[in-house]
């Protein structure tokens, strides 16, 4: 079983009419400005839950998608096309004073899912306005990223290797948005952002994802009947990239302050419950090799840290609870066989061995498609 | 008295001595002679010649084994294990099987090597199932 937290993916934007902004020169121009504004509607009205749509009708228009999130995906894919058209466009031109203005105009507001104060606030979440079109294509695919790891744990149960697959997927956008698109908008801007439109929290999420790719790969090993000490080496693996994510939330950059403290316990839960499987399989290992004393130190230890890190999120912690029970039932197992037969020492502390993880997961790198239309502004 | 003693005692020994003497001549008269010793060693030696020489006829290699020269081969199989231990070695510490770091005193009862080239088939054969 794995730990999921789809807070991420909970973000609201307002409206924005594009050819109420922008001057089109011609026909061809204001009809893709109209199809901007109509493709963002959808979705604004589906993730801001303002849609009057019944689920049938959205099914029907959707070509027989039952998937609320695949929906999603599909007009995230129908919209991100054309705006990295019109972004194209616009930073041919975008010292014009014209255009500048016309950005402002838009008022592109979109809401944080991480940030803590969001989730105190009675009258709705706040919302983030940044006059800058990369802001747009950032939060955008922001959202289309952490979609894709939203269907990448609905279909988990039934699908290990497209999971995985998804996951990977997610994690190239964000490192995309890390790397090409927040960097940018980092210069130009110093009014208060969300967090998720800074490259540190796109970097957390792109780790993140990549431990949930490592964490299903897991899944199918075990059902493979991969060996332990190699199972040990990639769950520490997940301990590992869930390590560099906490070390940058952590970090001084100011870009990772006021995080939701839920996401934060999530991060470091998952941490703690891979920690415990990797030890577990540790002291497997271990016994198979004729050192159970160090096994039984092993679990011992592990156990005795596990239990300081049980998560307060009721499904995490049924997880939790899980997997220390059937670590406290083989350490009982191996401590009867070692007091009635071997009577082996105990070690402890420095005297444990150490692992090195396995990170053998790798992002599969996004490719920005664009919508190749000419389009003429009247600047 | 005492040398009266010691006379019989002698005169009794010389006796038997001269019995047994009479006996191991009577003995050997009957069944050995020296010629007959070396005969039947030579019959021996004859019959182990013999059975050595079958004995190396029956493992001569037949058929296309019979054109190996076993001094060649012996050469070839240690300079293909020279190769191998050489691409184990040369292998990169950066492989992704890596070793549990375990405290001076207390080694892995397995061979290293052996290990990390099943964790790494492992890891190879898990990779393509996924797709990675």
């Amino acid at each position: 079983m794995m730990m999921h937290c789809l807070q991420p993916g909970k973000l609201q934007s307002k409206k924005i009419i594009f050819e109420d902004v922008f001057s089109a020169r011609d026909s061809a121009t204001l009809e893709h400005l109209k199809e901007l504004s109509s493709r963002r509607r959808v979705i604004e009205e589906s993730i801001n839950q303002s849609s009057f749509i019944t689920e049938a009708i959205a099914r029907e228009m959707s070509g027989g998608l039952t998937s609320h999130c695949l929906r999603d995906l599909q007009k995230l894919e129908q919209y991100l096309p054309l705006l990295e058209n019109l972004v194209f466009h616009v930073d041919l031109v975008c010292s014009n004073h014209h255009v500048a203005c016309w950005i402002s105009e838009l008022k592109i507001r979109w809401s944080s899912a991480l940030n803590s104060s969001s989730f105190f606030n009675l009258r709705g979440p706040k919302f983030f306005q940044i006059d800058n079109l990369r802001y747009e294509l950032g939060m955008t695919l922001y959202l289309y990223a952490a979609l894709l790891r939203e269907r990448a744990i609905e279909i988990l149960p039934t699908d290990l290797v497209k999971s995985a697959t998804l996951f990977r997927e997610a994690a190239g956008v964000f490192e995309h948005l890390a790397i090409e698109i927040f960097p940018s908008l980092q210069s130009a801007q110093s009014v208060e952002r969300p967090p998720e439109a800074t490259p540190s929290i796109c970097t957390v999420m792109h780790l993140i994802c990549l431990a949930e790719a490592q964490a299903v790969t897991i899944r199918k090993a075990e059902e493979k009947g991969t060996t332990v000490g190699l199972l040990a080496k990639l769950h520490y693996g997940i301990i590992e990239l869930l390590g560099e994510a906490t070390a940058i939330l952590y970090s001084n950059t100011g870009e990772c302050k006021d995080i939701s403290s839920s996401f934060l316990e999530f991060i470091s839960s998952c941490k703690a419950l891979h920690e415990l499987r990797s030890l577990k399989y540790l002291a497997e290992s271990l016994k198979i090799t004729e050192q159970l004393g160090v096994a039984i130190g092993v679990l011992r230890d592990a156990l005795t840290n596990a239990k300081k890190k049980v998560p307060g999120e009721e499904s995490w912690r049924a997880i939790f609870g899980k997997e220390i029970d059937a670590a406290a039932d083989m350490l009982r197992k191996f401590e009867h066989e070692n007091e009635f037969v071997w009577h082996e020492k105990i070690p402890a502390g420095d005297e444990l061995p150490r692992l090195q993880g396995n990170k053998i997961v790798n992002a599969i790198p996004y490719n920005p498609k664009r919508w190749e239309r000419e389009l003429s502004l009247k600047i | 008295m005492i040398m009266l003693e010691g006379a019989k005692a002698t005169t009794e020994t010389v006796d038997a001595l001269r019995t047994i003497a009479a006996a191991m001549k009577a003995m050997q008269k009957a069944t050995y002679n020296i010629d007959d010793v070396d005969k039947t060693m030579d019959e021996i030696n004859e019959q182990t010649e013999n059975m050595k020489q079958i004995q190396e006829a029956l493992s001569t290699p037949i058929g296309a084994a019979a054109d190996f020269d076993e001094d060649e081969l012996e050469a070839e199989l240690e300079e293909l294990e020279d190769v191998e231990l050489e691409e184990q070695l040369l292998q990169p510490t950066t492989a992704p099987a890596a070793q549990v770091q375990v405290p001076a005193g207390r080694q892995p009862a397995r061979p290293i090597p052996q290990k990390c080239t099943a964790d790494e088939d492992e890891l190879a054969a898990l990779q393509a199932e996924m797709g990675l």
